[in-house]
């Protein structure tokens, strides 16, 4: 029995020294062809190699909203600034059970529209139209059935006017060039789809009319530790799938999309967690199978500034939802999985979210049986063990810090010392603790996924004001 | 096994020091850059201070241009201090010294030629925003051998050079090749910058026109809808293309909107022809039907009301907004009433903005 398992533990070191291996080269791979990009994106901007130029094409900005009372206005504010020639916002209210849309009719002083509009996209039954001219931009709200977020954003694309829709979360607010720049790539190349920005965490930031006055690492440990993960995600893995139209997943917080191709390919899922990733998926899908040349870009100088979940239980909440999203395209769009017909896409993106995001819970899971069978049976070398794992997390937080800086650096932004030193711990904690929490909530995500996969995901919303 | 582990366990710690090592030295560099560059700025502040009051750019100065200009981060600071010196409109004083330096910039023309398309990018761009007064000699000609090997950002600042210098032939030779080497612009950028043209547009339109009929649709796309923001001139051409059964779809939507803007009566019964032939199926009975608001009349009521029935939303949708637009509300129910069809009907309450069901926003 001894030999047997022995042999187990064997295979099983095997398997997890490539495991890490292939993970630990992905993540230098991308975060140093990530910090090259940004470098040299840095230094284009700063002799002048861009696109600033007086026509753009009209964008309609769709956001989303189911119980926002609270930040709405923030958000719908810092929409009205931009630097931005012809767009309009259509705020779609979900069936709120708060005064989400009395907030906004209040504010704006908007009235009751009794414009019929043109469902291209079917979904849930529309109860009324506002509409309000504020400044030389035209805001709509649309108040329906509820249906869930991509059922919103559908009746969103079907009120809206202009042939790009960029879809953003109710909580998101956008600097004053965002829209400017997540438009670059659509005007540089011919066949661009959509366009995915960069997201990162509000509670770190001081706006002031669309631009940021400062920046700091918030006090909340779970929040600090967020932004380091966004920062190392947005960096890392989102620049280097970019580099072979490789990108899985446009955040929902912030992504534009070409009209008629999102109605073309159906709109968004109403039956997913993950509505932003599924319809992403669903554009690669579309586009390869009816042979079309296409581009599903990332735009790292569009920023955007999006709450992140300030308490575990609202965190737990929010990456169940992640994780189950996940899992729902990647078995909807199966069939992509190593067909020759998806190049890269199908085989390289596909692994790495097969192996690397769904499936990590499970290995992580099984390495700890391994561990505690190895010491069961006296095989395990406690010493090694230890060096490794600290080694593993120096090395990921190490990483995580390089992304911290250039985002740092490369937007211009300031922090002070205090900060420096907080983000350097936040780095190591989040690299050797967090990522057991995320873990964990990943792989209990399926626990009660049949009662809640149609439900918005509800985390608790601060004014902008509020947070420090 | 335990030999591999430590082996990778050691490389990875040296991965991991380079990257400390790395970080420490971008951190140090990023604020070494920003003070160095802030006194290349004030430097080349003194020198423009000194220059421009003096009536224009001596020669040891050109010569002191021509050798630390060749280095793009003087070019950066060079083009900051004077951005912050030059008013808009400019002085005669500011544009006599802008002049004075083309005598540099020729060189210098030659030498970033053969730097790496961002720092050519760069140059093309400084020309562009201070341009001298007579054309700038050989520079539009040097400027096109920047496009070879180009990024699209280079590409756009070359052209908005050659629309700042007012150089048509330069503009021409740059599109054609464009066409050749088949480099994707957009249209509307294209079509944007060419109207900022400083020379005679209208010359500049015809004489494109005249070039572009060979060439890649986007170009042509581009030329119509430049030559539509600035002359009204191009009807016979644009006419003739219209009529040419060889002309491609979107060439034809983008002479379509040349006559909505610019009607032409000869036009009209082409409009309608296009609408009766492509009535269900044709792109082109869309941009027909709207273009017809322009050309009013009992035929185009005629044919607006047969499209009210077109099974293509669009077309119908078109349909209701000419019909609206060529009478009052009243006459354009009058004419769904007679086509009696409850989908034209419904388009033109879609169209005004009225509700079938009263209380409620509807869905169409």
């Amino acid at each position: 029995m001894t030999g047997v398992i022995s042999v187990f533990l064997k295979w099983t070191g095997g398997f997890f020294l490539v495991y890490l291996l292939l993970y630990a080269s992905y993540l230098f791979a991308s975060v140093a062809i990530g910090a090259y990009n940004l470098y040299k994106r840095d230094r284009m901007r700063r002799i002048k190699n861009e696109l600033k130029h007086e026509y753009y094409f009209p964008v309609s900005i769709l956001v989303p909203a189911y119980n926002e009372e609270v930040t709405i206005l923030d958000s719908v504010q810092s929409l009205l600034n931009l630097d931005y020639r012809l767009y309009e916002v259509v705020v779609v209210d979900d069936g709120s059970k708060d005064n989400t849309s009395q907030v906004l009719i209040d504010h704006y002083h908007m009235h009751e529209e009794r414009r019929p509009i043109r469902m291209s996209i079917p979904c849930q039954r529309l109860k009324a139209v506002y509409e309000a001219q504020v400044g030389r931009v035209r805001l709509t709200l649309v108040r329906k059935e509820n249906g869930g977020k991509g059922d919103a954003l559908n009746m969103g694309i079907n009120a809206s006017q202009y042939p790009y829709f960029l879809c953003i979360d109710a909580d998101t607010m956008l600097q004053k060039d965002s829209l400017e720049r997540i438009v670059q790539p659509v005007l540089e190349r011919d066949d661009v789809v959509a366009v995915g920005g960069l997201v990162r965490v509000a509670q770190c930031v001081g706006m002031q009319d669309g631009e940021v006055t400062s920046y700091h690492l918030p006090w909340n440990l779970l929040t600090s530790m967020q932004v380091m993960e966004y920062d190392r995600s947005f960096l890392a893995s989102r620049i280097l799938l970019n580099c072979f139209n490789g990108n899985l997943i446009i955040s929902g917080a912030f992504g534009l999309f070409k009209k008629d191709v999102v109605i073309a390919a159906g709109g968004y899922d109403n039956h997913t967690l993950g509505e932003d990733m599924e319809l992403v998926v669903k554009l690669h899908t579309f586009c390869r199978n009816n042979m079309r040349s296409y581009s599903i870009l990332y735009e790292p100088n569009a920023v955007c500034w999006s709450q992140a979940p300030a308490s575990l239980h609202d965190l737990r909440s929010q990456r169940r939802r992640w994780h189950l999203g996940l899992f729902q395209s990647m078995i909807k769009y199966r069939q992509m999985f190593m067909n020759p017909r998806f190049g890269l896409v199908g085989s390289l993106s596909y692994l790495y979210y097969l192996l690397y995001e769904l499936f990590s819970p499970v290995i992580e899971l099984f390495g700890l049986v391994a561990i505690v069978l190895a010491a069961v049976i006296g095989q395990l070398n406690l010493v090694f063990m230890l060096r490794f794992y600290v080694l593993y997390a120096v090395y990921g937080a190490i990483l995580t810090m390089t992304a911290f800086f250039q985002r740092i650096y490369t937007q211009n932004l300031h922090i002070n010392r205090a900060d420096i030193v907080k983000a350097c711990i936040m780095c190591l904690m989040e690299n050797l603790f967090f990522r057991f929490f995320l873990d964990f909530a990943r792989a209990t995500a399926f626990i009660g996924y049949r009662k809640r996969k149609n439900q918005w995901g509800q985390i608790k919303r601060f004014r902008h004001s509020e947070i420090r | 096994m335990n030999f591999t582990i430590n082996s990778v366990v050691y490389f990875y710690d040296f991965i991991c020091i380079a990257l400390l090592v790395f970080n420490v030295l971008y951190i140090l560099r990023s604020g070494s850059r920003s003070r160095q560059e802030m006194r290349r700025v004030r430097a080349w502040g003194s020198i423009l201070d000194r220059e421009m009051g003096s009536g224009g750019p001596s020669e040891k100065c050109l010569e002191y241009m021509e050798r630390r200009l060749r280095r793009v981060r003087e070019l950066t600071a060079f083009n900051t201090a004077l951005e912050a010196r030059v008013s808009a409109p400019r002085s005669e004083e500011q544009q006599t010294f802008i002049d004075g330096c083309y005598k540099a910039f020729q060189a210098l023309a030659l030498h970033y030629q053969h730097r790496p398309s961002m720092e050519r990018a760069f140059f093309a761009y400084v020309i562009s925003h201070y341009p001298p007064r007579d054309g700038g000699g050989q520079l539009p000609a040097r400027l096109l051998e920047f496009l070879d090997n180009s990024t699209v950002y280079c590409r756009e600042n070359v052209l908005q050079a050659l629309y700042a210098l007012g150089s048509a032939s330069g503009i021409e030779q740059a599109l054609r090749m464009f066409n050749e080497r088949g480099w994707y612009h957009h249209s509307h950028m294209l079509s944007d910058g060419l109207t900022g043209f400083r020379g005679d547009r209208v010359a500049l339109a015809a004489s494109l026109w005249a070039d572009c009929r060979e060439w890649e649709e986007n170009l042509q796309v581009a030329v119509i809808q430049f030559a539509s923001n600035v002359t009204d001139t191009m009807k016979e051409p644009f006419r003739q293309a219209l009529a040419d059964q060889s002309t491609t779809v979107e060439v034809r939507f983008a002479l379509i909107r040349y006559f909505t803007r610019h009607p032409d009566e000869r036009v009209k019964p082409m409009l309608l022809e296009m609408v009766r032939q492509e009535l269900d199926s044709g792109d082109t009975a869309i941009a027909a039907c709207s273009a017809l608001a322009h050309y009013p009349g009992q035929d185009t009521e005629n044919v607006l009301e047969k499209a009210l029935l077109s099974r293509n939303w669009y077309v119908r949708h078109n349909a209701a907004q000419s019909l609206l637009a060529l009478g009052d509300e009243a006459s354009a129910y009058a004419a769904a009433e007679r086509v009696n069809d409850r989908y034209a009907r419904q388009m033109l309450d879609y169209v005004t903005g009225k509700s079938v069901s009263g209380r409620e926003a509807v869905s169409v």
